[in-house]
């Protein structure tokens, strides 16, 4: 059994239009040591994804249907009493601004000290030593003196060192990374995103990555699920995904990527845009926006726009798309006629 | 947040579907202050029909019904629903003539305020460095002078260069003068909060890219956007010149007591509570307190509904 | 690259739209010359006023955003800027425009000295040079219309125009960014992220400038939405026949769309080239940690190149060259000298003291 099940999770926002439903039959698992990486664009509902699994959505988001099993227990109605047990002690987060997780008036060595003495009994000696151990760990500069530092003396790349350290700290299962290094630069996103590659593998700490580029997803996970408009629209082995996309909106999003172009020619861009999660369209949520879906020998595919599509499985990656499951019927009947 | 297909909505259209509405809707306290205001305003401004008597009027005074108490206390005349004041004026016109006088003051005196400070705001943030350092220190010396300096010095100075007649025929307009100078620095800093802000913001360096003056940047692009801070200060605003119009008026500094606004009708009946005619000062000290409590009750709910941080429809 | 642009750009040199003159090719249209911006960190004057040993003394602290940047701009190529944050490359967009004044250098546009100018004098600058900006979510007034928004440009710089002769052009600008002008009623809030970039895109398209300085265009939108903004502007490019200065931090788009590159590191220039040139062989060794570090689709693992440190302030600039404390080949004279721009054989100009005297290839 997987360390992490989720299965057909529902996550809404009640908002005075109504109930918006953010999150729609999300399914996936996280083996232990695993690497899962979440894409999409902003609104495909993948930090809500994160962010449910602990139960953090703020207000007036809930959890309106399915489970999410953590190593055999049931995580969806627990309290939040219970629940602290598993936030930031067996499953810790990483977010985007390292700023809404650090205390500003507190120096890094009281807020390491302090969270490790909430869960553990330990003396502050004792936590300090592994304060300073996991400072070490995440290759900071002289981590003796960053203990006594406050966060507004350290820069962006060294934050998100030390918010690494901290997630790190009480030695958890799984670290969920919610866009970590968007706000840095490039020459700084290569380094953290190496290092929290080398220290998951080292530690064996499952992973599952949130972001939109596409390049460092590649680079660090596994596997990865596509997200668009609030439901998985492709998962599987990252390798597989990145090279053959099955989904046409997973093949829209490498192909308009500049790289994947000639250069000063034009790119390969989508038509539109996101839609908004309170006006979804009905059946397959990337209709209006699919080739697929209104150009097929000049007659629209009325499935499309009325049937939201099931999974089917390509080779180890699970697409819902019409058109994947009619190919491969369509292949399947090839077969069988040839063996008749 | 996506486009609509439907039509443009109109204006009405917007106002119908916006959060003010909305949130107008819900909040009953906001329902119930603005019925009241609305009523109090109306009553103030149609007192020369809705008042039994004219107390501006001298022949309709009579000096004999001086000091009669309310209906529901024995000795009242009918004639006279909330009593009369020491000269014998019916006090429900009066107070209904005072509301008058108190808010136009209050208006008046909050407009001037809003059109100093609101330039010199603007002057300061969006034009900064010595300008901004001159009219930033020359609000906090005006705050520095409290609004009773200001008007001990106004008001001096008026009557000694033309005399108490004249003082009384235009106490009113000296007193949105004196309220309206006295509190602008209010106004200014907020606004000047506001527009270094919006001064920061990608649009207005669209507008000086595209080669616009800095007063049309100013009042065309800058000035809508800080249009909310504007309207929940003016709220409070309107709300203390009221207060600081009673309080001038109390101390003598105010409105003549020929012409009296809610502040001098407290004064002159301050001197008959020992003498046990209470309602004097009392019914129109209730009033004033519900007229600025129902006008501070509309700023805090507008000033929820249009913070940012809270509008998160 | 430029030739082939430039011959795909002559037969449109035709078309009614602009009644300019065609230019020759290579020819500057911007040129910056040792161009600084310091920005002061110590208050007005009497928050610089300290009281040290005994005597009141004057500091003053300043931010060097930009110190010496020189560039050329050749007319009709897309010259793109690339650095991490705090190099400086908005600063120089934004002096450029002259929304900042310089402290020092020269700014001159078609031969003629813009800097200094005030804003009169810099009025009919104003309509041949135009400005995208990064954030469409702040770059269209709250409080305006669309049409409104687009209208107003025009009208400035053509007061002469009839109201419908601005209408029509309202609308044909709108119908070029691929938004439809029955929206013109509506406000920017009611628009998507790429939908008013592409009207932040028609207002600067309004009034037919000759450059355009694009601001991180496209680095506040989506993947998605960020190919279809690209597409427009090189669509514009060549309807329009635009140069543009365009500033972004992302190398793979510098490799898609510009014609020449620039590298900044802490407010200086270190290197300048055609961009084919520039990702074939990155001379400049910032050059070659900052094209490492892009994260590529295709390896698994990623071989970038490790700088040591992090950027140091603008406040106490380093020494000789701004790059030596985290470069790898950096000798006695970097530290010492500050190295300046050397032309290459390949077409380009490096400011590396290790390429001049052949230490590095």
């Amino acid at each position: 059994m997987a360390l992490l099940d989720v299965n057909h999770l529902d996550v809404r926002f009640a908002l005075r239009q109504g109930d918006v439903k953010a999150l729609r039959d999300v399914c996936f698992s996280l083996d232990r040591g695993e690497r899962l990486g979440i894409v999409g664009e902003s609104g495909a509902g993948k930090s809500v994804a994160a962010f449910s699994l602990l139960n953090l959505i703020a207000k007036p988001g809930y959890i309106a249907g399915g489970s999410i099993t953590f190593d055999g227990l049931e995580l969806t109605g627990l309290s939040d009493r219970q629940l602290r047990k598993v936030r930031g002690h067996r499953i810790s987060m990483i977010f985007q601004d390292p700023m809404m997780t650090l205390n500003p008036v507190l120096s890094i060595g009281e807020q390491m000290v302090e969270c490790l003495k909430a869960h553990r009994r330990i003396s502050s000696r004792e936590a300090r030593a592994i304060s300073l151990r996991k400072l070490e760990q995440v290759q900071i500069p002289s981590p003796e003196k960053r203990l006594d530092q406050y966060p507004h003396e350290l820069s962006g790349g060294m934050r998100q060192r030390i918010i690494i350290a901290i997630a790190l700290l009480l030695d958890p299962d799984i670290i969920i990374a919610d866009e970590p290094t968007t706000a840095l630069d490039v020459t700084i996103q290569a380094e953290i995103m190496a290092l929290l590659l080398e220290l998951c593998e080292k530690h064996n700490v499952g992973l599952i990555l949130i972001t939109h580029d596409l390049g460092v997803v590649s680079q660090v996970t596994q596997r990865m699920l596509v997200m668009y408009a609030g439901r998985v629209i492709e998962q599987g082995p990252t390798r597989e995904i990145i090279n053959d996309p099955q989904h046409p909106y997973t093949q829209g999003l490498i192909n308009a990527l500049p790289q994947m172009a000639t250069p000063g020619e034009r790119l390969n861009q989508i038509r539109g845009s996101m839609p908004s999660l309170s006006q979804l369209p009905s059946g397959c949520p990337f209709h209006p926006r699919c080739d697929f879906a209104t150009r097929q020998d000049g007659s629209e595919r009325s499935r499309c726009k009325t049937e939201v599509p099931a999974f089917v499985s390509s080779g180890n990656c699970q697409v819902a798309c019409h058109m994947v499951a009619e190919m491969q019927d369509a292949e399947r009947i090839e077969v069988r006629e040839e063996n008749s | 947040m996506s486009t609509h297909s439907t039509a443009t909505s109109t204006r009405w259209e917007r106002f119908r579907d916006s959060y003010l509405l909305y949130s107008f809707k819900r909040d009953v306290i906001a329902q119930v202050s603005l019925l009241v205001f609305v009523v109090m305003v109306l009553a103030a401004l149609l007192a020369p029909w809705l008042a039994p008597a004219n107390p501006y009027d001298l022949a309709q005074i009579d000096i004999l019904a001086s000091e009669l108490p309310p209906f529901w206390i024995d000795g009242a005349d009918p004639q006279y629903l909330m009593g009369t004041d020491s000269q014998g004026r019916d006090m429900l016109s009066t107070i209904l003539y005072g509301m008058r006088v108190s808010l136009v003051i209050g208006f008046g005196a909050v407009a001037l305020q809003a059109a100093l400070g609101v330039c010199f705001g603007l002057l300061a943030g969006y034009l900064g460095g010595r300008v901004d350092a001159f009219l930033m220190r020359l609000a906090d010396i005006q705050l520095s002078f409290s609004t009773l300096m200001v008007a001990i010095v106004v008001g001096a100075l008026f009557k000694a260069i033309f005399g108490g007649a004249t003082y009384s025929d235009y106490a009113m307009w000296l007193l949105v003068l004196i309220i309206g100078l006295a509190e602008w620095p209010q106004y200014a800093r907020t606004v000047r909060a506001s527009v270094l802000a919006e001064k920061s913001k990608e649009y207005v360096d669209a507008a000086r890219v595209m080669g616009l003056r800095s007063r049309r940047i100013m009042f065309r692009h800058i000035l809508p956007n800080t249009l909310s801070p504007i309207f929940v200060i003016s709220t409070v605003q309107v709300a203390n010149a009221i207060i600081s119009e009673a309080a001038l008026s109390f101390l003598g500094l105010g409105m003549p007591e020929t012409q009296p606004s809610l502040g001098s009708l407290i004064k002159s009946g301050f001197d008959y509570i020992q003498s046990g005619s209470w309602w004097i000062t009392l019914i129109p000290g209730l009033v004033l307190v519900v007229l600025v409590l129902v006008i501070n009750l509309l700023g805090d709910w507008l000033r929820d509904v249009l913070n940012p941080r809270l509008y998160k429809g | 690259m430029s030739q082939t642009i430039q011959a795909a750009m002559a037969p449109m040199h035709q078309d009614a739209s602009t009644q300019r003159e065609p230019a020759p090719g290579g020819d500057s249209l911007l040129e910056i010359r040792g161009l600084e911006k310091r920005f002061s960190l110590s208050g007005d004057f009497l928050e610089q006023l300290k009281f040290r040993r005994g005597r009141i003394v004057r500091e003053q602290h300043h931010v060097h955003a930009i110190n010496g940047v020189d560039l050329d701009i050749r007319r009709g190529e897309s010259l793109c800027v690339v650095g991490e944050s705090g190099c400086g490359k908005s600063t120089v967009a934004r002096t450029v425009m002259g929304l900042l004044t310089p402290s020092a250098g020269e700014i001159r546009y078609a031969g003629e000295r813009i800097d200094h100018l005030d804003s009169k004098a810099l009025l009919p600058y104003r309509q041949r040079m135009q400005m995208i900006f990064q954030n469409p979510y702040a770059s269209l007034n709250p409080r305006m219309t669309i049409q409104q928004t687009l209208e107003e440009p025009i009208r400035l710089h053509h007061p002469d125009w009839k109201p419908a002769q601005v209408v029509e052009k309202v609308h044909e600008v709108m119908s070029s960014v691929g938004i439809a002008p029955d929206w013109g009623s509506r406000y920017g809030h009611e628009f998507s992220g790429g939908q008013r970039q592409r009207i932040a895109i028609a207002r600067a398209l309004a009034v037919d400038p000759e450059f355009i300085v694009a601001d991180e265009p496209i680095s506040a939108l989506d993947v998605s939405i960020q190919a279809q903004v690209l597409n427009l502007l090189m669509e514009a490019q060549r309807e329009h026949h635009l140069t543009y200065l365009f500033i972004t931090h992302d190398l793979a788009v510098v490799e898609h769309f510009g014609t020449r590159v620039a590298v900044m590191y802490l407010g200086r220039v270190c290197e300048v080239a055609p961009t084919a040139t520039l990702f074939a062989r990155p001379r400049h060794p910032y050059t070659q940690a900052l094209m490492s570090a892009i994260p590529r689709l295709e390896d698994d693992r990623p071989q970038h190149l490790r700088l040591q440190g992090e950027v140091p302030t603008p406040v106490n600039l380093p020494s000789g060259c701004v790059f030596h404390g985290r470069c790898p080949h950096a000798n006695d004279r970097c530290r010492r000298e500050i190295p300046t721009l050397i032309a290459t054989d390949d077409g380009g100009q490096v400011a590396c003291h290790g390429v001049e005297e052949g230490r590095l290839t």
